[in-house]
């Protein structure tokens, strides 16, 4: 009875909602992962330059998540993140805040993940481009138990010599209710697993351009200056211009250059004699010291 | 207060409306096993829908390949990348335009003369009569309009790709410099890739799509028709713009489901 007075109604309402669900889902929950956890792990950075959220993460060249905040941090006299609070009400003299004053800044990237992986302590993060005019991006090498350390890297001590198989690192990754208080207050867990620490290659373009502009003043005035000596030379005046174009002294140069190659071939020929009558000096050299013993 | 229950009684009438144009979709479909009794009307209504719009189809689509030609053309020119014009042409029509483009033009001209052809029979009491005579109205008229439309949006949308594809190759070599049997090669190139197949196949299903939906929101709104010639007027009004904004959510909604 129901059905027969509202059917159109149930059908059409049916319809409106499938109509409401393909246009949340294709517009707004387009990017959610279906069925996947995803792991929320902190990275010190070394520089955040070029890093912004949504920047992806690659995990031996594939593409396992991106960074889904970047948070700056001031750090403490044992330099660990300071809680936000303590960081704004911080004075000049650094009266405010439980541990004084701040000792430092660094940026913290939140990497979100769709693999969770075990990390090693020979583990590598770095930020870098992936071509030459790329945005920049950010790759994670888990490390392995037998692997050897990334280059540059000293073993920390702490593992045994080398040969030994490295433990798995207990690696900081946030809960959701971590990462939110993280996100609220600044607050880091209070237990000792490690957070990771990225290592930045930047730009070469950009560390071109950069060198470039730091030095710009003495690069403009060498350029002054050999555009100065190209002129002066070119037009013949001046003390440079004089001494390579008057005659006189080309000849003197040329003679002196002369007696040089005469002094250095009489040389040649006196270390040759010299070789030459080696065998007959020792030789008396013998003789004398034979006559010398018998007398 | 008034407002809101006349709000009220507009979003009643809106769902009501979605509710009894599925309905109507849901009646065909079952009523399908008695189409082969039905071939001839199938037959004429293709014929309509498909050989009576052929020109417009034809001039629509050789223009628009013409106008995306000329204009990416003269884009791709300052690279000196002009060549590769017949695979954003071929791309562009297959995947969207083609199908859209066709979509519109027979939801303005088939599909409001099927609202109109449909809201008459109905003021003037013909569909009550053939109800009075037992005669099943959704088997008797709605069956091969329906099944004729939706055979020939994709048979036209494809046509329009050929004749598109040959109107941007034309502007190609005389606009552009680009030799035809050049334009020729990559488009086919193109085609036969993976992508360039998908590109075909979705495309004809969302011209499949568009023809259903067209044609089952005109052979409603005929059936819904009230009220004399305003009414017929009313119908084919809605019928128009009901299939263009449904041409436009679900082409949207195709394309995002397959190529995200």
């Amino acid at each position: 009875m129901i059905w027969a007075r509202h059917g159109s109604v149930l059908i059409g309402l049916a319809f409106f909602g499938l109509m409401g669900f393909l246009f949340v889902f294709t517009i707004f929950l387009g990017k959610i992962e279906w069925g996947n956890q995803i792991v929320h792990i902190p990275v010190r950075l070394s520089s955040a330059e070029g890093m912004r959220s949504g920047v992806p993460v690659f995990m031996h060249g594939v593409e396992v998540g991106n960074v889904g905040s970047l948070f700056y941090v001031t750090l403490d006299e044992n330099d660990r993140p300071r809680p936000w609070h303590i960081a704004e009400n911080e004075t000049a003299d650094g009266s405010a805040g439980t541990s004084g004053r701040s000792h430092g800044q660094t940026v913290i990237a939140i990497l979100n993940l769709r693999r969770d992986l075990p990390y090693y302590p020979n583990y590598e993060v770095v930020t870098r481009y992936q071509t030459i005019l790329s945005e920049k991006i950010v790759e994670v090498l888990p490390g392995n138990a037998r692997g050897a350390m990334p280059y540059g890297k000293i073993r920390p001590p702490e593992y045994g010599p080398e040969g030994e198989s490295f433990p798995e690192l207990d690696v900081l990754k946030f809960s959701d209710r971590e990462l939110q208080r993280f996100r609220l207050t600044g607050e880091l867990p209070a237990d000792q697993r490690v957070m990771l620490a990225a290592s930045n290659y930047d730009d070469p373009l950009y560390l071109i351009a950069s060198v470039i502009v730091e030095n710009r003043r003495p690069l403009k005035e060498i350029t002054g200056n050999l555009r100065d000596i190209t002129e002066k030379l070119n037009q013949g005046n001046r003390n440079i211009a004089l001494l390579v174009n008057r005659a006189r002294l080309m000849e003197g140069t040329n003679g002196f250059l002369r007696d040089v190659i005469v002094l250095t071939q009489e040389l040649r020929e006196g270390v040759e004699d010299t070789r030459e009558s080696r065998a007959a000096i020792e030789f008396l050299d013998a003789l004398l010291a034979v006559s010398g013993a018998l007398l | 207060m008034n407002a809101i229950i006349s709000t009220w009684n507009t979003l009643y009438l809106i769902v009501r409306g979605a509710g009894e144009a599925l309905s109507l979709l849901g009646r065909t479909a079952v009523a399908l096993p008695h189409l082969w009794f039905k071939r001839k009307e199938t037959l004429y209504q293709m014929y309509v829908a498909g050989v009576k719009s052929l020109f417009v189809v034809s001039i629509v689509a050789s223009f628009s390949g013409m106008i995306i030609s000329l204009q990416t053309g003269l884009a791709l020119r300052d690279f000196g990348q002009q060549d590769l014009i017949g695979q954003v042409i071929v791309v562009t029509l297959t995947r969207e335009f083609s199908p859209f483009m066709t979509a519109l033009i027979l939801a303005a001209a088939v599909g409001s003369a099927m609202a109109a052809e449909i809201g008459t029979m109905t003021v003037s009491e013909e569909i009550d009569a053939l109800e009075v005579m037992s005669i099943d109205p959704v088997r008797y008229l709605i069956l091969p309009r329906i099944t004729g439309f939706t055979i020939m949006v994709p048979v036209l949308s494809a046509y329009a790709t050929l004749v598109g594809v040959l109107g941007g190759g034309l502007v190609a070599s005389t606009q552009l410099n680009v030799e035809f049997v050049t334009y020729v090669n990559l488009v086919l190139e193109v085609l036969k890739t993976e992508s360039g197949l998908k590109d075909i196949w979705v495309g004809e299903f969302k011209a499949l799509i568009f023809g259903l939906t067209i044609s089952t929101i005109a052979c409603y709104q005929g059936l819904s028709a009230r009220g004399g010639a305003i009414g017929v007027g009313t119908a084919v009004r809605k019928s128009v713009v009901h299939s263009f904004l449904f041409v436009l959510i679900l082409g949207y909604f195709i394309t995002t489901i397959f190529y995200r």
